[in-house]
């Protein structure tokens, strides 16, 4: 089974953020983070609302100035530097572009202000409006252009300057679901083409599964683990992490099972061997597409349990039926494993 | 909202300035081209002796350059002055702002007298800036005026997103380049808004410039009063008024042009 680093500061860190703590009145909303990322890696900041995921990002930006706690780039510490003079270029959620600028104006914001020469500032934009397809846009103001492709613009403009680090706060919250998934997909792409080490957050498990190194799951302004996507999901350290990632049946024991693992069976039919199983009601089918979702209520549990089966299944079922639920143990999460 | 109900909304302030601003200067205008005479007053005559009479006395040109210039240094202190203040309110919150936007407009809640006779004790006749000199004037205008500088620009600062400074900062512009390329830029329509409210209040009071300036420094507006009040000269005073009103005018638009240049080069660094 493939697996994940497990430990937080292992490895040669390229960026390294070591007890980072910062306080808001009486409330710690950074308590005690610790990190390494290696050069050219993408790991996400995973987490609810309020666990200090932005926070976080703000104190690696110097937006926020951290009450404790290192944060060292390539050798040198950072923590001290005002923001303008860390070189890390940073997308907002809101994208944030000059709305007195066009697309090219934006771009070139950073390199006018390295007093680069003319010709090179030229190559440079264009070389960045290639790179986020916003060739022909280039006169475009702020407000003339879609959400997607002012999201592009932040992009280039973030990269243009070649930071050490991109940081990426929840890029993709404001646009619809389907350009949210090609943008992250593109985002990837430039990002392992450009090699350039990524802090992304992101309130959104199905993003970060899909587009990270590693995840950083945090809760009340702490990791509570960090993995590879694969890892994260199917041996989370704890029951929330276990819980955020995915979704989760709890059954006594404890025992954890994501849907896709548990199928759903005519009760009265042949038990398959080595497989648990539980008596139930069905009590919803939602049809997903390539999928069926079923919630099963189980008399012997307290809890309701959800099963997954192809959406072209030959055996259809029907609220109210009385089914079976098994799954093999041996796929069953265990938590807080190595 | 239906068209028609929308346009009935406009009636009583479309009425107002009709019948309060529109009727009565389109009334002056016509009086402007009559001639008047000291036993009939004002005749039938059509003339374009009051303008000509203006334009070519060399006294009268001076004083429209002095109110001019009023004008003019009025507006810029109170740029110099009031988009410090603009930036300081901006970055406060809660009770403390309500209390220092309360003070910067404590000045109109005095009457114009008042507060212009005040200025009359505080500055003397042997101060650094006496009395009856335009220094005078401009420091009692720019009293008055402030305000009106300040809520345009802080309006404006208001629309600019946080995030847009922070990203001016991640790709590396300094607090100073970041005020200068952004978010000056950004507070142009706010700060040509305060010039040109600033700036017509300052060509056009009476009241503080009689009291600050006197008999020795007299503003158009002062002749204005003098021709129509004590002369009864309704025609040339009317030409005064116009030729005031259209000086102003081209005044401000050749402003808004320089600094819409200077604007433009910012943004094109």
């Amino acid at each position: 089974m493939e697996q994940g680093n497990r430990d937080a500061l292992a490895g040669n860190g390229y960026l390294t953020l070591q007890g980072l703590r910062k306080r808001y009145g009486d409330r710690e909303v950074v308590c005690g983070v610790d990190l390494a990322i290696a050069r050219g890696e993408l790991i996400c900041l995973l987490g609810p609302s309020g666990c200090g995921k932005t926070t976080t990002l703000n104190l690696v930006a110097g937006f926020t100035e951290p009450d404790a706690g290192s944060i060292v780039v390539d050798g040198h510490a950072v923590e001290t530097l005002p923001p303008h003079r860390r070189n890390m270029g940073m997308v907002f959620q809101n994208y944030a572009l000059f709305p007195h600028l066009n697309a090219y104006e934006n771009i070139a914001f950073g390199l006018r202000l390295r007093k680069l020469a003319a010709g090179e500032i030229e190559r440079k934009v264009r070389s960045a409006l290639a790179l986020t397809h916003l060739e022909g846009f280039e006169h475009s103001l702020p407000r003339e252009l879609s959400g997607g492709q002012q999201q592009r613009v932040a992009l280039a403009r973030a990269l243009v300057i070649e930071p050490t680090v991109l940081l990426l706060d929840e890029p993709f919250s404001n646009l619809d679901a389907k350009l949210r998934r090609t943008m992250r997909d593109e985002v990837r792409e430039i990002q392992k083409r450009t090699g350039i080490t990524t802090i992304f957050v992101t309130h959104d498990q199905e993003e970060a599964l899909a587009i990270s190194d590693r995840v950083a799951v945090m809760s009340g302004g702490a990791i509570e683990d960090v993995g590879t996507p694969f890892a994260i999901y199917h041996q989370p350290r704890s029951r929330f992490v276990a819980s955020f990632v995915g979704d989760l049946n709890e059954i006594p024991g404890p025992i954890y099972l994501r849907p896709e693992i548990v199928r759903v069976r005519r009760a009265g039919s042949e038990p398959a061997a080595s497989r648990r199983q539980l008596d139930g009601i069905l009590e919803s089918v939602n049809f997903l597409g390539a999928r069926r979702r079923y919630t099963v209520r189980c008399a012997s549990i307290s809890s309701a349990i959800v099963a997954e089966g192809a959406g072209d299944d030959a055996e259809t079922f029907s609220v109210g039926d009385h089914v079976i639920v098994e799954w093999d143990p041996a796929q069953a999460l265990t938590l807080g494993a190595p | 909202m239906s068209r028609p109900w929308a346009f009935a909304l406009l009636v009583p302030a479309l009425a107002v300035l009709t019948f309060f601003l529109a009727i009565p200067l389109v009334n002056l205008l016509v009086t402007s081209f009559h001639a008047y005479s000291s036993t009939l007053g004002v005749t039938t005559r059509w003339t374009f002796e009051n303008y000509t009479r203006f334009l070519f006395d060399r006294f009268y040109i001076d004083v429209l350059v002095r109110t001019l210039r009023v004008g003019l240094e009025t507006t810029a202190l109170c740029v110099v002055m009031g988009y410090p203040v603009a930036l300081f309110l901006q970055q406060t919150r809660g009770a403390a702002r309500n209390w220092l936007t309360l003070l910067l407009l404590s000045p109109l809640l005095v009457s114009m007298v008042i507060r212009a006779y005040g200025w009359v004790i505080i500055l003397g006749r042997n101060g650094p800036v006496p009395l009856y000199t335009e220094g005078a004037i401009i420091i009692g205008l720019v009293h008055v005026s402030l305000a009106y500088m300040v809520l345009p620009i802080l309006a404006s600062l208001e629309q600019i997103e946080p995030s847009v400074l922070r990203a001016a900062a991640s790709l590396g512009a300094s607090p100073f380049t970041t005020f200068r390329r952004v978010t000056l830029p950004l507070t142009f329509p706010g700060l040509l808004a305060g010039c040109v409210i600033v700036f017509s209040l300052s060509v056009s009071a009476f009241v503080t410039p009689s009291i600050l300036g006197g008999t020795r420094v007299k503003l158009l507006s002062t002749y204005i009063y003098d021709q129509v009040v004590s002369l009864l000269n309704w025609p040339y005073g009317s030409a005064i008024g116009f030729v005031l009103i259209a000086v102003s005018t081209i005044a401000l638009l050749i402003f808004s042009r320089v600094l819409r240049r200077s604007h433009t080069d910012v943004v094109l660094g």
